[in-house]
């Protein structure tokens, strides 16, 4: 029987304990949560499914070692996301999901924002990404 | 490519009649032939997508783990990268974000004004033939009865969600799960449900933004529940 899932857990919840039971109550069979061990073992001790959320190019703050670089060599956001074939922002998500694998409370990984240049119209999108590729500045 | 990437949307993707082209099922292949370039800026997003989702599976399987994504909405999802076909062999659940309703960035009501928000049109006649072209091309006209702009950006009816549920079911083998995903804030959960179950889908997953001040996750699960058990 296929069953209907809640993604993204009630976090506002002051008892996310009680919460994961209510879902499940409800006839919730799957939480989809943010990378938190403590969500997860609470979840599952409710008898749910867990899936752990992952933002898959986000670049964290301060971390210049996964921008990409301009021409002229300095480090910039690939406007609010990171370019989907750095390899080090590959590793970091890799590393994300490799957090998560030992614990047993998890039964899968949802992957979000797999996209080329999430965020943006995609019709501007078609058309940065040319213009950037040409080395022009966006919307120049 | 890159001249084909420009003058496709500068041409195609910028202009009235180049909808109109797009709309057309009989000039829409021409289109592409005319800009070859473009559908190959396009397959090489997809691959970059393809593999890094593959390099993330080989991890999760190994440590007895599924993956699953939350994909754009058919419609848009080669504009983005999203290959529903390259990515169904890595990927045990795929969820379409279809979102109806005004208000966030995957919404297709959003997306779809995003696309024609840079035509110009000179009366409201042109505008009306633009909506018409980018609805039909969308495979959208029957969800819309919207001759602006403004009246497209207010949403879809909930067969809206159903048509898209078909058009990604129609892109997938048996081997991955189709659980879209649609917001428990709609105003008719059970016909959204149904047609999402009608149109093939193996589950139905819902996201809550919160914060509404009502907690619609029994309504949700309710309509869930009647559709799929």
């Amino acid at each position: 029987m296929d069953l209907p899932h809640l993604p993204l857990f009630d976090q506002s919840s002051e008892d996310p304990a009680a919460r994961a039971a209510e879902l499940f109550e409800m006839g919730f069979d799957t939480v989809v949560i943010p990378m938190d061990r403590e969500l997860a073992r609470v979840s599952k001790s409710a008898g749910l499914n867990v899936w752990i959320c992952t933002a898959t190019f986000l670049v964290p703050p301060g971390a210049g070692d996964v921008l990409a670089r301009g021409v002229y060599g300095v480090p910039r956001m690939w406007f609010r996301s990171g370019f989907p074939g750095l390899r080090s922002l590959r590793d970091n998500h890799l590393e994300t999901v490799r957090t998560a694998l030992p614990w047993p409370e998890v039964d899968g990984f949802d992957l979000d924002d797999i996209c080329f240049l999430p965020r943006l119209p995609v019709s501007r999108l078609f058309l940065l990404v040319s213009a950037t590729r040409r080395g022009k500045k966006p919307g120049s | 490519m890159r001249s084909d990437v420009r003058g496709f949307g500068h041409e195609i993707l910028g202009t009235l009649t180049g909808w109109e082209r797009l709309a057309d099922e009989s000039s829409r292949e021409s289109v592409w032939d005319e800009y070859p370039g473009a559908a190959d800026w396009l397959e090489f997003r997809s691959r970059f997508i393809a593999d890094f989702v593959a390099e993330n599976t080989v991890v999760a399987r190994e440590a007895g783990k599924l993956l699953g994504a939350y994909l754009y909405s058919p419609v848009f999802s080669r504009l983005v990268g999203q290959d529903y076909s390259a990515l169904q062999e890595h990927l045990a659940v795929i969820s379409p974000m279809i979102y109806r309703i005004e208000g966030w960035e995957s919404v297709l009501a959003t997306k779809i004004c995003s696309l024609v928000s840079r035509v110009a049109t000179t009366n409201n006649s042109e505008e009306a033939r633009l909506v018409k072209a980018v609805l039909e091309f969308c495979g959208l006209a029957a969800e819309s009865t919207a001759t602006s702009r403004e009246e497209l950006a207010r949403g879809f009816s909930p067969g809206a969600i159903a048509s898209e549920t078909a058009r990604a079911r129609a892109t997938l083998g048996d081997t991955t799960r189709l659980i879209p995903i649609v917001w428990t804030e709609y105003e008719a959960p059970a016909d959204t449900v149904a047609g999402v179950k009608a149109a093939g889908a193996d589950g139905v997953s819902f996201f809550t933004a919160g914060g509404s001040g009502r907690d619609l996750a029994p309504v949700a699960a309710r309509a869930g529940h009647e559709a799929f058990s």
